[in-house]
């Protein structure tokens, strides 16, 4: 156990090695660059741009040397946890993500938690309860979770909140309480406004976890070891939560390896639409000026999360499921 | 009678000399109670302290009270139009200010402003006393650094453009002169427009960031202390209203966070601001402002409706199809809409590549004529009605050229070509020898080749793209030609029109030419270097000199016309120049428009008083001669 552990972090070197490489190109591929985009700003809004001020520029941003050189200068200093400059923030990629990744982690963390507290026990009680009415609501209202975007949602309510209550319910907290130490008061105003994206995670978020477990486990309930330990009287909570139910749960632990970016992430696009400070938002900015150290520096920061989540889930798995274990 | 009037002229002859009623208004000055308790505290001096010793006396329309705070809300890509109003668009937006009427020209934080016939001398003062935020004196000092150590710094000042035949000369600590070796008539024009080219920064503060004033070590350990690679990013850094809030500035609120740590910025009132009103009263009334950044413009919608702005420009001006969500909301939640017209030309330009060097398309794209029958062939009401009218609001039809309100409005060239005449059009096709048609019906050239064109979209708005193929679709239908639209990532844009690789291309913006000045003349001439006139002149300012595209004749004497008007010292001079200008363009129709853009919207709490003239232009950094020093708000 101990060998394979370590025989797949050590293979973590190269792959990481090959994923800095690659995010590097993919965030070039685009035409142009962040001058570009920035002298095309300028240039939308009537200011003047001379050849002269772009040369500086260019040499100012590192621009005039071959890709390779900007790479290796990236790298160098990624490998001392530098993550470089933001060019449209003009402020140190580690202090712009610092900021941002608190808020991140814990709307992620929570949402996550949220989705499986929910998920779960219906997911199991519509599996057990087969056709039931329940079943029929659960899966109903799972349906619509999962045919409406999010982002639609959380308008549709922020427009209904509005029109109940007249109020503004965007952002984290209201504007008063930013930058101030968090008190009681401040708690109680975010949740005020925490809520709506937690409704709308909950619903879209829980319905495609509610059937694929519902799924999993109506496969396990029809399975002739179910069949044998009913009929030797094991009791029938017992015997669900003991073996069907830690079987259809294998395929949840497996994608931890893509859930550890996510957290990174934290739903973009509601974050948009919600104005959450989260790293999300950063990263979408990032891409359309092609900010490209910025860009790169999350993407890459999300592809490493992506590998030790994989490693993760991979031990989660041996530990979990004796088949794995056994046949290391 | 001739006794009493001798003796009221000795009355006023001694009302004028005594100089008792100088002092006597001077100590009348009052102050915002939250400055006063500061006073009485001992943390700043009094009021008449902190003023110049002869403010600027802005006269208000209702003389107001202090306090409350102003909210705006906008997206990131926004946040500076927004914070434009607050801090007056770094140091020296309000040196010369347009006053009310928009084109008089008057001081702001200068004292006065003189310049000799032939526009090569400025001598400017400074108001006595003038003090930035932190309290320090204003003096040549700054201005001196300006000139030597960020102008005349190489690095950090690649090109000087205005200012490259200009020497500095200070006359004391309050007066300077600039004297240009060529007369610069539109000069004053430029710096009461806020065009981002300041000439005064405070020393004081900005020498510990700069090379001239450390010693490599020093500026080293500045750097680390920053966290910043190259001490020019740097000293942009620290230099820049929009990122430092430690910068001391000129304007009526200063920044109290770091913007890019929180989304949600903070300004407090300047207590050395230099204006009072017409009762003494320092400026600004109001004490604080708050910029709410969001994600997305639906949020601003959704703030405004929710009655959490108090006046705002950014970020809804543009959006003239809220209209109706903003209207419904209005009454009830306190806020009314002001609609104000952009100094734009058109809602959307279609340029030709006129220097085109495709062997088939070229002889066409360069053709006036072609370009005329292809405007002829489009149905404007119909664009008009799909894209561009709100409620009773409508886009009236015209070509891109200066608009109604402009002094050189020329009704002609507004109007021409722009009736829907496809029969005209097609005859005018066939006059240009395109009478035969391919196997899909589409005309081919006077020489059979098969010719189709592209229109060039860049992706900075996604309905851009909606009206360049409805265009193109129209022209197909219409007039058989065979034009098809494409839309591009922005910096694919600007790399294929730069090499040009285009056969039209359409965008909005540049000028209206409601006011004449160097961006307005040069937007229309190109002759001032890369901009928006260029489009419909690709070539004459390329990357690399090979691949330099000789201009036609026409934009060539456009160019040096351009070149003539901005230059000139005589009026008549200019006036004749400009009119040469919009001749070549009624001539040549570089660019087709639609009509005229929809008017921008501002929200305005109907608490907040004094607001007015929210200029859309950029000549006027949107603040200029709105003086948001003198708002004031029932919202306490």
């Amino acid at each position: 156990m101990l060998q394979y552990i370590v025989k797949r972090t050590l293979v973590l070197i190269p792959l990481l090695l090959a994923l800095s490489i690659v995010v590097f190109i993919i965030i070039q591929l685009p035409p142009g660059d962040y001058l570009t985009t920035y002298i095309n700003q300028l240039r939308s809004t009537g200011m003047e741009v001379t050849e002269d001020q772009i040369k500086a520029l260019e040499a100012r941003y590192g621009f005039d040397q071959p890709m390779y050189m900007q790479y290796l200068k990236w790298m160098k200093n990624l490998l001392k946890g530098d993550m470089g400059y933001s060019f449209v923030y003009n402020r140190p990629v580690n202090a712009l993500v610092g900021s941002r990744l608190p808020a991140t982690i814990a709307i992620s963390l929570v949402s996550t938690i949220l989705i499986w507290l929910i998920a779960f026990p219906i997911g199991f009680y519509s599996a057990t309860h087969k056709y039931s009415f329940g079943d029929y609501a659960f899966t109903g209202i799972s349906f619509f979770g999962v045919s409406v975007p999010e982002f639609l949602l959380a308008i549709l309510i922020m427009y209904l909140y509005f029109l109940v209550t007249r109020k503004y319910a965007g952002g984290l907290y209201s504007d008063v309480y930013a930058g101030k130490p968090w008190t009681w008061d401040k708690i109680v105003d975010m949740l005020k406004h925490v809520w709506i994206p937690l409704l709308v995670i909950a619903i879209t978020g829980t319905a495609g976890l509610f059937k694929t477990f519902r799924a999993n486990l109506l496969d396990e309930l029809g399975k002739p070891y179910v069949k044998t330990a009913r009929a030797k009287g094991v009791s029938n909570m017992r015997l669900l939560i003991k073996y069907p139910v830690r079987i259809a749960l294998i395929p949840f632990i497996a994608t931890v390896g893509w859930m550890l970016p996510g957290l990174i992430s934290g739903q973009t696009v509601l974050s948009m639409v919600l104005s959450l400070p989260t790293v999300g938002p950063l990263l979408i900015t990032a891409l359309q000026n092609q900010d490209m150290y910025l860009a790169g520096s999350i993407v890459f920061v999300m592809g490493l999360m992506a590998m030790i989540g994989t490693l993760v889930s991979d031990i989660l798995l041996a530990v979990t499921d004796p088949r794995i274990r056994n046949s290391m | 009678m001739k006794k009493s009037l001798s003796l009221l002229l000795a009355v006023v002859m001694v009302l004028a000399l005594c100089p008792v009623f100088a002092s006597a208004e001077a100590a009348t000055y009052t102050e915002a109670p939250s400055l006063a308790e500061k006073v009485q505290a001992g943390e700043l001096p009094p009021v008449a302290d902190r003023l110049p010793s002869n403010p600027q006396v802005l006269e208000v329309a209702e003389v107001g009270t202090y306090g409350g705070t102003w909210r705006q809300a906008v997206t990131s890509g926004t946040f500076n139009h927004a914070q434009h109003h607050l801090t007056g668009y770094l140091s020296n937006g309000n040196a010369l200010i347009y006053g009310q009427d928009k084109t008089t020209i008057t001081t702001g934080w200068l004292e006065s402003y003189e310049n000799n016939e032939d526009y090569t001398e400025f001598t400017f003062k400074l108001r006595d006393g003038l003090k930035w935020s932190d309290g320090e004196p204003v003096t040549t000092k700054d201005v001196e650094f300006w000139y030597n150590d960020i102008l005349k710094n190489e690095e950090l000042t690649p090109s000087e453009q205005y200012y490259t035949d200009c020497t500095l000369t200070v006359v004391d600590d309050t007066t300077w002169k600039f004297n240009f070796e060529t007369g610069k008539p539109l000069y004053l024009a430029k710096w009461a427009y806020n065009d981002g080219s300041p000439f005064v920064y405070p020393s004081h503060y900005l020498e510990q960031f700069h090379k001239n004033y450390n010693s490599e070590d020093e500026l080293a350990a500045k750097l680390s202390e920053e966290g910043f690679d190259d001490w020019t990013l740097m000293f942009q850094d620290r230099m820049n209203d929009q990122k430092n809030m430690d910068l001391p500035v000129l304007g009526p609120w200063v920044m109290t966070c770091d913007p890019a740590a929180t989304n949600t910025i903070t300004f407090e009132r300047n207590p050395y601001y230099w204006a009072v009103d017409q009762n003494g009263q320092q400026l600004p009334y109001i004490d604080s402002a708050v910029i709410s950044i969001v994600e997305s413009t639906d949020l601003v919608n959704m703030k405004v409706i929710a009655g959490e702005v108090d006046v705002q420009v950014a970020c809804v001006q543009e959006s003239f199809s809220n209209y109706p969500l903003f209207a419904q909301h209005a009454e009830e939640m306190g806020y009314h809409i002001e609609t104000s017209e952009f100094n734009e030309p058109n809602a959307m330009n279609f340029h030709f590549n006129a220097t085109s060097t495709d062997p088939v398309k070229a002889p066409y794209l360069g053709n006036a004529d072609f370009r005329k029958a292809l405007s002829l062939g489009m149905d404007r009401a119909t664009i008009i009605s799909t894209f561009y009218s709100v409620g009773p609001y409508s886009s009236e039809v015209a070509q891109t050229s200066f608009l109604a309100g402009s002094p050189y409005y020329d009704e002609e060239w507004a109007k021409e070509y722009t009736e829907f005449d496809a029969e005209t059009a097609n005859k005018m096709l066939d006059d240009l020898g395109m009478t035969e048609y391919d196997e899909n019906g589409f005309r081919k050239t006077a020489n059979g080749e098969t010719f189709d064109l592209v229109i060039l979209c860049p992706n900075f708005d996604a309905q851009w793209i909606e009206v360049a193929e409805m265009v193109a679709h129209q022209w197909r239908e219409n007039l058989k030609v065979n034009v098809n639209a494409t839309q591009v990532d922005p910096s694919l844009w600007g790399e294929r029109t730069e090499a040009n690789d285009f056969d039209i291309t359409n965008l909005t913006g540049s000028n209206g030419f409601l006011y004449v000045s160097s961006g307005s003349i040069g937007d229309w001439t190109g002759c001032t270097g890369y901009n928006w006139g260029t489009r419909f002149m690709p070539g004459v300012h390329i990357k690399d000199g090979d691949k330099a595209f000789e201009p036609t004749e026409d934009m060539q004497k456009l160019m040096d016309l351009g070149t003539q008007a901005l230059t000139t010292t005589s009026d008549e001079e200019r006036d004749e120049a400009i009119k040469g200008i919009i001749q070549l363009h009624k001539d040549n129709l570089w660019a087709i428009g639609i009509g005229r853009r929809l008017p921008a919207i501002n929200i305005i709490k109907n608490s907040y008083h004094n607001v007015a003239n929210l200029d859309q232009d950029w000549a006027y950094g949107f603040c200029g001669s709105s003086r948001p020093d003198g708002y004031w708000t029932e919202d306490k």
